[in-house]
């Protein structure tokens, strides 16, 4: 099994199978763009440092046997769940900084699997729950003035509990 | 623990990725709230995709509606509302008609060249026409107003009129379509039947024949020839209307077909719009052949004009029936048996009974007491509204099966277990009076007794029994009419009566002038029977068991509201109101004063719809009960 090597934004080199790091379309495309030989040469990843950078092949290497996802990204059927495979939750239990930068990162590197399961983990930490017990999640600074507050309140009592 | 704003700190992209997943239009609306940077989020035009797929799947309908609003032709002729604020004013519906909160919205006044008037509202869709015999009136147009709860509230309602070939005899209103009905002016044997659709504004008609056959000997040919002499049934197809002159005509569609039917219901045509075939369907002949022997005993009819006929068709086509009427006169077992018969015919040809309280058809006929078409349990349930405004109840039939003998052999035995009969079968019921609750009854008949009071009726299914009762200081002298269960159906939703009161009042000219005094009503229920696990019927051999239930039985409770208001009446206008999950609409008279200089016709009235919205009036727009201004484009079709 070949090896080639990830260069993050703060330098440091990564050795990962080509198989695990192709889970990444961008990483993908490069490699077929330059004809799969990257074995003397790091591929820059730029936006993703190194805890990040390791973090992502982690996943990609869990997930390496995983069937490619289905081509019609908008699905409603992929909106439908929200659930969470066990491992990808034990995955995703990292502090929030660390949760932004991996969301961005699958991002970046095109893993929508990854990208998928990042932002059901936000979703979830938002469903069922009040403003202000968002707010707590996220230690959001509430910038509204009472009155403010009271007319979107007011507006939307529907929706209030 | 480190935090980070991950939505508003992500890139537009992102936060749409994230709060796709957040699918409930609460959790994503509460999301406003948070701060000032989601409230700009959330209030951004990037979100709309958002919005759209949580419309497409909460409400289908309206995703459905907005998506062929915005193919249609004339779209840019009226303001849609964003898909956010749809979702919010579908939510804010949602929960106005979860808590029972109703108010009036607005009117709106049909032109006078119209005369009288009839109408028929569905889906956001209001069509009004001439019911007035006076040739002057404008008996070929249907006016139809667009005020479904998708469009920009508060802007002018833009109003179609759209011509037909012929004087307009039927309008129906369901699915964004209008089916119509009119006599062709230059040959009165003739119908033309339309279908049109109000969104994409195409058009389909064709020409019917009416077979007009004299009563007595429609009912003669009946008893004696039975149902071949009059419909073919081995021909099957038939491009012809039925026509009997004493019989209510009844004419609904679901968008696709339409169903007619002027021969007390024995016999009905649907018409499939797109291939522009009919085909006749009878009652089964135990049925046909009971009501001919109805008829055969009384030609006129005076025995039987109070008996209701109502017809429904569902979305999928399938046909319901009811004649609901007491037999007393008509030597039943019982002087007080009454019979509802609610009978369904499927697209296929089946036929199904679906029973109610008492023996169908009654007893005094042995030979229909066959048991041949076995009753059928509900297992979906889809309200929706019948022949005359009324809101009858569809349900998905199980194939289930009774074992032979079920009821006995003793006719007595369907009559006595009415109650026992209810929960073996359990089943819709609405519009249906509920006895006095008076313990010195027999009960053996719980559901027998002086039908008198207008303000308990109950509505059951499948599992549950609710019931509801006017609070006592309402009841006084006022009337009662007709129920509005707006989907969707829940065991504690909101039940809504019109309720009324007429006065005579002395105006200032000394004058006379008779008022209508009315009030709609939206009820709580008071009795709730739930059973903790479904009933089991898959062993037919058996008697069900029941499980375990609760039942709660509370004081009438306050209504949870009511709109008042007065409007002139008078014996020869017209009355009446309807409503679905978007509007209730309240239809009357207005006295007008015409001017000596006025050439158009001179009535001194108008036709009056009045437009109630669910929620309260503070939350929507203030309640201002304000005339709507209306723009008036004629069909080009």
């Amino acid at each position: 099994m070949s090896t080639i090597k990830l260069l993050s934004s703060d330098n440091a080199e990564l050795a990962v199978d080509k198989e695990v790091a192709e889970r990444s379309i961008l990483i993908k495309n490069m490699l077929e763009d330059v004809g799969g030989d990257m074995s003397d040469q790091a591929i820059p990843i730029p936006n993703v440092n190194e805890a990040v950078l390791r973090k992502v092949i982690e996943w990609c290497e869990h997930h390496k046997s995983d069937p490619p996802p289905p081509a019609d990204e908008d699905s409603d059927s992929r909106k439908k769940s929200t659930d969470i495979e066990e491992w990808d939750q034990k995955f995703m239990q990292v502090d929030q900084e660390m949760l932004f930068e991996i969301i961005l990162a699958a991002n970046y590197l095109d893993i929508k699997p990854l990208l998928d399961v990042g932002c059901k983990t936000v979703a979830n930490m938002i469903k069922g729950k009040s403003p202000e017990e968002i707010r707590k999640t996220f230690n959001i600074q509430n910038d509204f003035t009472p009155e403010e507050e009271d007319q979107i309140r007011r507006e939307n009592e529907w929706a209030e509990e | 623990m480190s935090y980070k704003d991950i939505i508003g700190l992500a890139p537009t992209d992102l936060q749409i990725a994230i709060l796709s997943y957040v699918t409930d239009p609460v959790h994503l609306i509460r999301c406003t709230r948070v701060s000032k940077t989601w409230q700009n989020i959330l209030y951004s035009s990037s979100l709309e995709p958002v919005y759209h797929r949580i419309i497409r799947r909460t409400w289908p309908y309206f995703g459905r509606e907005r998506q062929l609003r915005l193919a249609a032709a004339d779209h840019e002729s009226y303001k849609l509302k964003s898909d956010r604020e749809i979702l919010i004013t579908l939510g804010r519906n949602d929960a106005g008609i979860r808590d029972g909160h109703l108010h009036e919205d607005g009117f709106l006044v049909a032109p006078t060249s119209l005369g009288r008037t009839g109408y028929s509202y569905a889906d956001g869709f209001l069509a009004v026409f001439s019911v007035d015999e006076d040739l002057d009136a404008e008996r070929d147009c249907i006016y139809v107003y667009d005020i479904s709860l998708i469009l920009e509230s508060g802007a002018e309602l833009e109003c179609r009129k759209v011509r037909c070939e012929g004087a307009v005899k039927h309008v129906s209103v369901a699915n964004g379509y209008m089916a119509w009905m009119a006599h062709k002016s230059e040959d009165t044997t003739k119908i033309i039947v339309g279908l049109q659709d109000l969104i994409g504004c195409n058009r389909r008609t064709f020409e019917a024949t009416i077979l007009d056959i004299d009563n007595q000997s429609f009912a003669l040919t009946i008893s004696q020839e039975g149902v071949d002499a009059f419909a073919d049934e081995a021909k099957g197809r038939s491009a012809s209307a039925l026509w009997l002159r004493q019989s209510p005509e009844i004419f609904c569609t679901n968008g696709r077909y339409i169903c007619f039917s002027a021969s007390f219901l024995t016999h009905y045509i649907v018409w499939d719009i797109r291939t522009a075939t009919g085909k006749s369907y009878t009652l089964a002949p135990e049925w046909v052949r009971f009501l001919s022997d109805m008829w055969s005993e009384d030609p006129g009819y005076k025995n039987h004009a109070h008996l209701s006929y109502y017809l429904s068709m569902d979305d999928r086509g399938e046909i319901y029936s009811v004649i609901n009427g007491f037999l007393e006169e008509m030597d039943c077992v019982f002087n007080y048996d009454r019979f509802i018969l609610r009978y369904a015919r499927k697209r296929d040809g089946k036929a199904i009974y679906m029973k109610d309280g008492v023996m169908v058809p009654p007893p005094r006929n042995a030979e229909l007491n066959d048991n041949t078409y076995q009753p059928c349990v509900a297992e979906e349930l889809i309200s929706f509204p019948g022949g005359g405004r009324h809101n009858l109840f569809a349900y998905t039939p199980a194939d289930m099966n009774l074992e032979k003998g079920f009821y006995d052999d003793d006719p007595f035995s369907t009559i006595l277990t009415s109650s026992e009969f209810d929960l073996w079968i359990p089943r819709i019921v609405i519009d249906r009076k509920q006895p006095k609750r008076d313990p010195s009854w027999d009960p053996r008949y719980p559901d027998d007794g002086v039908h008198d009071t207008e303000f308990e009726y109950k509505v059951r299914y499948f599992n549950k029994n609710k019931t509801h009762i006017l609070p006592e200081e309402m009841r006084g002298s006022t009337t009662v009419r007709n129920r509005i269960v707006p989907k969707p159906l829940s065991p504690d939703c909101i039940i809504w009566q019109c309720q009324w009161t007429d006065e005579t009042n002395t105006t200032e000219e000394e004058t006379t002038k008779r008022v209508r005094d009315v009030k709609i009503v939206g009820l709580k229920p008071v009795s709730y029977l739930e059973y903790d696990a479904d009933i089991d019927y898959d062993n037919a051999s058996d008697r069900p068991n029941f499980p375990t239930g609760h039942h709660l039985e509370l004081q009438a409770p306050e209504p949870t509201s009511v709109c008042s208001l007065t409007v002139d009446y008078s014996e020869d206008q017209a009355f009446g109101w309807t409503g679905d999950t978007q509007h209730i609409v309240l239809s009357h008279y207005r006295t007008r004063k015409v001017t000596s200089g006025q050439k158009n016709m001179q009535l001194d009235f108008e036709s009056v719809f009045r437009l109630f919205r669910y929620g309260s009036a503070r939350e929507v727009r203030g309640g201002s009960q304000v005339a709507y201004s209306v723009r008036y484009v004629d069909d080009q079709m």
